[in-house]
């Protein structure tokens, strides 16, 4: 028994597999918070302290607090003497503010930073991800405690909020976030409501969050023009706020200005950069007299700001808070009543303490509190019994000190135990990926080829029937363990159990089939790899070893630019040194090699010299040789070198005279019509230069991100001029270079899909020259309809073309002349000689093609005469149709057609060329979308990256002689490269948030994701689409049958997926296990985990391509 | 009676490339590792360029001493002809902005640290085309000879071909420092490649006398 896997199946599952492993590997790895239930009470501690204090109830606090929180303040907005904010600059010049510089802590993305400013405690890197869908938070913080203390609350700004604490506020309204090219609407619907509300005055607690800063951030940076103006209507409101609150003096209040992160110099956030992390805190308030010097300035944490506000307003600290509080804004409380609230808050770190840690009482920081809550009783005796001194005084503020040493330090301990990893998840999925990785490439080394699946032997079946039990009870035994009890794997709800029998079936599968493929007895079967292949394999290899350090995940962009550059270079020498170097030689060889020897004596000594030595070095056998003739030894020589001239059919022929076994010595010909060597000289050098240019288009990375660049420059607002014209340049090479070749239809197609997108970014203001009043939208949905219209329309055209040929292949078909072997071939070298007739090279070599297969041709010329003409008639009308440069292009580009096995085999080109059509079209409207999404001026990067894309596919494939295999690989390394080309990195601030809502009028979740999904990884999709067309031409052939060509392409994309199922594996397998091995390493939160979610998110991007190859392409 | 003529020739040239190489590989050695971090004028790191120019010299002066001690040995090398010489110094001088652009595209800074650049770009061309220069001249067929199908006759070719091609690969291994956060001096763009570049002159010498010495004896045996 035993039975047949097909491998497509097996890499259909592979992917599955790969998916959920890294997502199992997340969920465990991104880690769960282990945080105290409930909320606090007010007067909770008192009963158990040791301190009497009678000091609560005298608490002052303030009655009206504003919260003003400014979307993306940095804090050199504020807190410099030019800062724009005129209003808030002479109050603190009057001493009636207290400024401090706080430090955010990674992500610096909004959800994350009012968790982190309304709790006190760090949000988890998961918080990111989740920052586009937040549900209601269910921790203890301030704004629940302000409720519960019956404060009436109001909130004015980012519904996040109102997602955030439902049921809090008083009134409220919440404006969306996602509308990022509008920073005047939406800060205007937050003002709106201050008059009113300054006038009535009927609330407590009043939250403005302003989100048009960080919109203009997004769209034109931190130095734009706009910046300015938003900073002076912020200042506006501010003083408008404190005039309404100086008036009513019966009342205490305090106004709180403060961003929740801050920008990057291009506008982003998201990173641990200075300009993202430090944000101002600003604390206005009427009751606030000539506030010291020495105040300003301070440096506190984000988190400090909740227990501080707590104090201020006299609420209890929410219960997870891990901030202290800043004791300097305590105005007008005394020494016992600033002890006291530090008391509360180091009590309230002391019970997340116990929580945590099993020991705690033997802990340095828990001794540090006790000494500290021991000096404070001692110290309340000491006042209670001989009052104030200064050396009193002095005791107390060391306390304080004392106080604020021991919150931080358990507060530090408290943080780096908060991370609790599900390391059964983890151990589990990296298995699975490693079993993927191993099994994948034993398979590569052991392909077979020759049957189209894997034969399952029958001992597969008893493996399975052992290691169920073994697995199973392996699973169990670790779920019920003390330690991995709570184990993301060990949930017992209905999903929890259907991912755990995926996942455990997926390893037992992967056993059975790594096992199968190693016992099996096929030996290796393949191809001797090129050069070129060699360094794609090592240098992909070698790029995941990089991934292990930090400094070459930062700088990733670096090494992807950098080993392409090597590939195109070593083409370029490679084309040049085969071509150009030894082509004087070429004309010797038409000539026989006896007119070489008669040539010999003209030979200078120097050179026969040089051809003795270097005869005697290429017999490699040492100085015995020295007896040969000069003669032998310049024909071998010379024999050599034709030998690396990639011979083609004359050399082939030259061999064969000389009774030379060409298989011996030929490398895997390819003979390329098209390909003149000056073009691939010309176009490696164009595609070199373009690679520089685009790397100089958007800086990136981490140690050179400030470097000026061309995009910064371009999108500076006095150089929009310069950005319109690059945008029209651009859009012109875009339809120049996808001109040619295609019907008038499509052409209007495009230049209608261009214009619209000039016309989209004109009216959203980014370009001048043809600015409308309309509505943006209204031109971005004109780009969308225009490129479902073109790919529609290429679905339906085939059935056309198909049509045509039938009737012209009708003809040909009467004849059902026995096929020859030959007659195919010959048929097809005919046919492209016609086509491609205006090129010499290509009449020289169907000539000689033709010359040697003379004989045959003479025996039945009158027949293949007959059966040509359908097939020029069918390139005729092809041609008419729109579509011969796909043909020509898939001409030159297959080499050699098998020669079908089937005699039957009915002569239909259509449906193949009608599949190449349809992916070129699919890779045209790829161009447009990208255009359309990307931002003005990486629309430069989607023209060059068009060019050298063209370049590639028309003059270089031919020269790379890649397998498939290789071919893909040389794709993903181009995507790679141009992944960061279009500004992206390794760190989450690159994300261009903004691509994401173009042409949608509101925030609609699931199609924000995937405009940004496809954005963001618009390169790498360009160069995977641009790969399935160049494995669409490179097998297909005209001449085969359709049936034996569905064969072929189904054969080639399960190679070329694969290829991407390893590329995938390797660095997910290796990722996981560097960081699980590094999990308390320094940079895990800012370059690692980062990382693991773009690789995670690329897999995705990935596998969802390779389904779609293996279900469609046929 | 050719044929033992041919054959001391060959162990001669064998012999004197060999000894100069050798000699040459540890001149270099010294010079490369002792005034490594030092300050003085040959250190790279502090004074790049002097040092840069300082061994262009060197390995000028080196190549042109093995070379030299070959062609004469040989009675039919035209190579100290002034015609010759002026054109190769002609295509020496057209090769030096091919290096240079390649090592812009290869992502050296485009306005900034031109110096450094071109620096670079010559000990570069020096390094990695100067003795294939010195051994075959303008002859395309030659270099493709030995560098396309990696077959240089034993004497001075070997030493071409070795030193050519470790001073590239050199270089460009030297790029892969450039990107780490160590913020050590070395880093600084041209010094790593520079460095790299030496090294790898450093090491095709020695691989080169290795080579030599192992015809050498196959030579001595193949003789017995
Ligand atoms: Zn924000
Ligand atoms: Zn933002």
């Amino acid at each position: 028994m035993g039975f047949t896997l097909s491998w497509r199946c097996i890499s259909i599952l592979d992917l599955v597999l790969i998916l959920i492993g890294t997502a199992t590997f997340m969920k465990g790895f991104f880690p769960l918070k282990r945080h105290l239930p409930g909320y606090a009470e007010s007067g909770n501690g008192d009963n158990s302290s040791t301190i009497k204090s009678k000091l609560i109830s005298q608490m002052p606090h303030y009655d009206k607090v504003v919260i003003v929180l400014i979307d993306a303040l940095r804090a050199d907005f504020v807190l410099t003497h030019s800062t724009p904010m005129n209003y808030v600059q002479t109050m603190m010049d009057r001493g009636k503010t207290l400024s401090y510089i706080v430090k955010a802590s990674p992500p610096t993305v909004t959800l994350p930073r009012v968790k982190a400013l309304t709790t006190g405690s760090i949000p988890g890197f998961v918080d990111v991800v989740m920052n586009f869908d937040s549900a209601a938070l269910m921790e203890d913080n301030i704004i629940t405690q302000m409720k519960r203390a019956g404060k009436r609350i109001l909130f004015y700004g980012d519904d996040t909020w109102i997602t955030l604490f439902p049921n809090h506020f008083v009134r409220s309204d919440g404006t969306t976030s996602f509308y990022v090219s509008d920073y005047t609407e939406v800060d205007h619907n937050v003002s709106r409501h201050l008059v009113s509300e300054l006038q009535s005055l009927d609330w407590d607690v009043m939250i403005l969050h302003y989100l048009g800063l960080d919109h203009i951030g997004h769209l034109a940076g931190p130095k734009s023009p706009l910046v300015k103006p938003k900073l002076q209507e912020m200042d506006d409101v501010i003083h408008k706020i404190y005039n309404a609150l100086e008036k009513e003096t019966t009342m205490s209040s305090l106004i709180l200005i403060c961003g929740d992160h801050g920008m990057s110099d291009q506008g982003s956030h998201g990173g641990a950069s200075v300009s993202e992390v430090t944000v101002p805190a600003v604390f206005l308030s009427p009751s606030f007299s000539s506030v010291q010097e020495s105040y300003q300035g301070e440096i506190i944490q984000q988190i400090d700001l909740s227990p501080t506000l707590s104090v201020l307003l006299g609420i209890p600290i929410p219960k997870n808070n891990l901030g202290s509080v800043v004791t300097s804004t305590l105005i007008g409380y005394s020494k016992e009543q600033v002890l006291w609230s530090l008391h509360s808050n180091a009590e309230q770190i002391v019970k997340l303490f116990e929580a945590n840690f099993d020991n705690y009482d033997l802990d340095r920081s828990f001794q540090l509190y006790r000494l500290a809550v021991q000096e404070h009783s001692d110290w309340l005796d000491e006042i209670k019994s001989h009052g104030d001194s200064p050396a009193v005084d002095e005791k107390g503020r060391s306390i304080i000190h004392r106080y604020k040493l021991a919150i931080q330090t358990m507060a530090a301990r408290i943080s780096s135990s908060l991370t609790m990893y599900d390391m059964y998840s983890m151990i589990t999925a990296i298995v699975l990926l490693w079993l993927v990785l191993v099994k994948s490439s034993m398979g590569k080394l052991k392909r077979f080829t020759r049957n189209e699946g894997l034969q399952l032997s029958r001992h597969s079946v008893s493996l399975i029937m052992v290691s169920i039990p073994l697995v199973g009870f392996c699973h169990v035994t670790i779920c019920t363990s003390h330690s991995q009890a709570e184990s993301f794997l060990c949930g017992a709800n209905k999903s929890s159990i259907l991912l755990q029998l995926t996942i455990f079936s997926g390893l037992i599968f992967q056993v059975v089939v790594l096992l199968s493929i190693v016992l099996s007895s096929v030996q290796k079967y393949g191809t001797k790899k090129n050069r070129f292949c060699w360094f794609l394999l090592i240098g992909t290899v070698c790029h995941t070893f990089s991934l292990l350090s930090s400094s070459f995940v930062e700088e990733e962009h670096q090494t992807w630019y950098f080993i392409t550059m090597t590939f195109h270079i070593l083409l370029l020498v490679k084309i040049f040194t085969t071509k150009m170097l030894l082509k004087p030689e070429r004309s010797d060889d038409v000539t026989s090699a006896k007119e070489n020897t008669e040539n010999y004596s003209l030979l200078s000594q120097q050179q026969k010299f040089d051809n003795y030595f270097s005869y005697f070095h290429q017999e490699n056998s040492g100085f015995n040789v020295y007896e040969r003739k000069f003669q032998t030894c310049h024909k071998s020589s010379s024999d050599i070198r034709d030998f690396v001239n990639s011979p083609d059919e004359k050399k082939e022929e030259k061999y064969n005279e000389k009774g030379w076994k060409k298989d011996d010595y030929l490398p895997k010909r390819y003979a390329d019509p098209l390909c003149s060597e000056w073009f691939a000289v010309l176009s490696v050098l164009a595609v070199l230069i373009l690679s520089r240019a685009l790397r100089s288009l958007n800086q990136t990375g981490n140690k050179w991100l400030d470097r000026p660049d061309v995009g910064d420059w371009l999108t500076r607002p006095e150089n929009k001029v310069w950005l319109s014209v690059a945008v029209i340049v651009s859009l012109a090479t875009v339809l120049a270079s996808k001109w040619g070749g295609s019907s008038w239809l499509d052409r209007t197609l495009v230049l209608i899909g261009c214009f619209g997108v000039y016309r989209y970014r004109a009216n959203t203001g980014d370009l001048i020259f043809y600015e409308t009043t309309s509505k943006a939208t209204t031109d971005a949905w004109l780009v969308y309809a225009v490129i479902f219209i073109y790919f529609f329309k290429s679905l339906k055209l085939p059935f056309k073309l198909r049509s045509i040929i039938s009737t012209d292949t009708s003809l040909g078909s009467k004849t059902p002349s026995q096929n020859s072997l030959e007659s195919p071939e010959t048929l097809h070298c005919l046919h492209s000689h016609y086509k491609s007739d205006s090129m010499q090279s290509v009449q020289d070599k169907s000539s000689v093609q033709d010359k040697s297969r003379s004989s045959v041709q003479d025996k039945s010329s009158a027949q293949h005469q007959a059966r040509q003409q359908p097939i020029l008639n069918a390139s005729l009308s092809l041609q008419n149709s729109g579509t011969p440069f796909i043909l020509r292009n898939h001409e030159t580009l297959q080499p050699n057609c098998r020669i079908p096995d089937s005699p039957q085999s009915p002569v239909s080109p259509s449906s193949q060329q009608s599949r190449i059509y349809i992916i070129h079209v699919v890779h045209n409207c790829w161009i447009l979308l990208m255009t359309l999404l990307m931002r003005p001026h990486n629309i430069a990067f989607v023209a060059m990256v068009t060019v050298q894309e063209t370049l590639v596919e028309k003059y270089l494939l031919g020269h790379m002689t890649l397998s498939t295999s290789c071919l893909t690989l040389y794709c993903l390394w181009m995507g790679e490269a141009s992944f960061f080309y279009q500004g992206n990195s390794n760190s989450i601030s690159t994300v261009d948030v903004s691509a994401g809502y173009v042409g949608l009028m509101e925030y609609q979740p699931i199609l924000v994701g995937m405009l940004l999904s496809l954005a963001t990884y618009a390169g790498p999709i360009f160069w995977l689409l641009a790969l399935v067309k160049y494995i669409y031409a490179k097998v297909s052939c005209p001449t085969t049958s359709l049936q034996e060509n569905k064969a072929r392409f189904g054969k080639e994309f399960t190679k070329a997926v694969h290829t991407l199922i390893l590329t995938r594996a390797l660095p997910l397998a290796a990722y996981t296990v560097l960081v699980t091995a590094q999990r308390y390493h320094l940079f895990v939160w800012t370059v690692f985990s980062p990382k693991l979610l773009y690789e995670g998110m690329f897999s995705v991007v990935i596998a969802i391509f390779s389904l779609v190859v293996l279900l469609i392409c046929q | 009676m050719t044929d033992e003529k041919t054959y001391y020739t060959a162990r001669k040239v064998l012999k004197r490339t060999l000894a100069w190489t050798l000699f040459c590989s540890l001149a270099s050695l010294i010079l490369l590792f002792i005034p490594f971090n030092s300050g003085t004028i040959l250190d790279l790191v502090s004074n790049c360029l002097v040092a840069t120019k300082i061994w262009i010299l060197v390995i000028l002066i080196q190549i042109c001493f093995i070379c030299k001690s070959v062609t004469q040995s040989l009675p039919s090398k035209q190579h100290s002809k002034v015609g010759s010489l002026l054109k190769y110094v002609a295509v020496f001088l057209a090769i030096v902005p091919v290096f240079y652009v390649i090592t812009i595209l290869f992502g050296a800074p485009l306005t900034e640290s031109r110096a450094e650049t071109f620096h670079f770009a010559l000990l570069l061309s020096v390094a990695g085309t100067f003795p294939g220069l010195m051994t075959c001249g303008v002859n395309l067929n030659e270099w493709s000879r030995i560098f396309v199908l990696s077959s240089p006759e034993n004497g001075v070719e070997v030493v071409a071909y070795w030193v050519s091609l470790c001073s590239i690969f050199g270089a460009w291994l030297g790029a892969f420092p450039i990107p780490l956060d160590w913020d050590r001096p070395w880093q600084v763009w041209p010094v790593s490649c520079v460095l790299g570049t030496l090294c790898g002159y450093t090491i095709g010498l020695m691989l080169s006398s290795v080579h030599l010495f192992i015809s050498y004896y196959k030579m001595v045996r193949q003789k017995r």
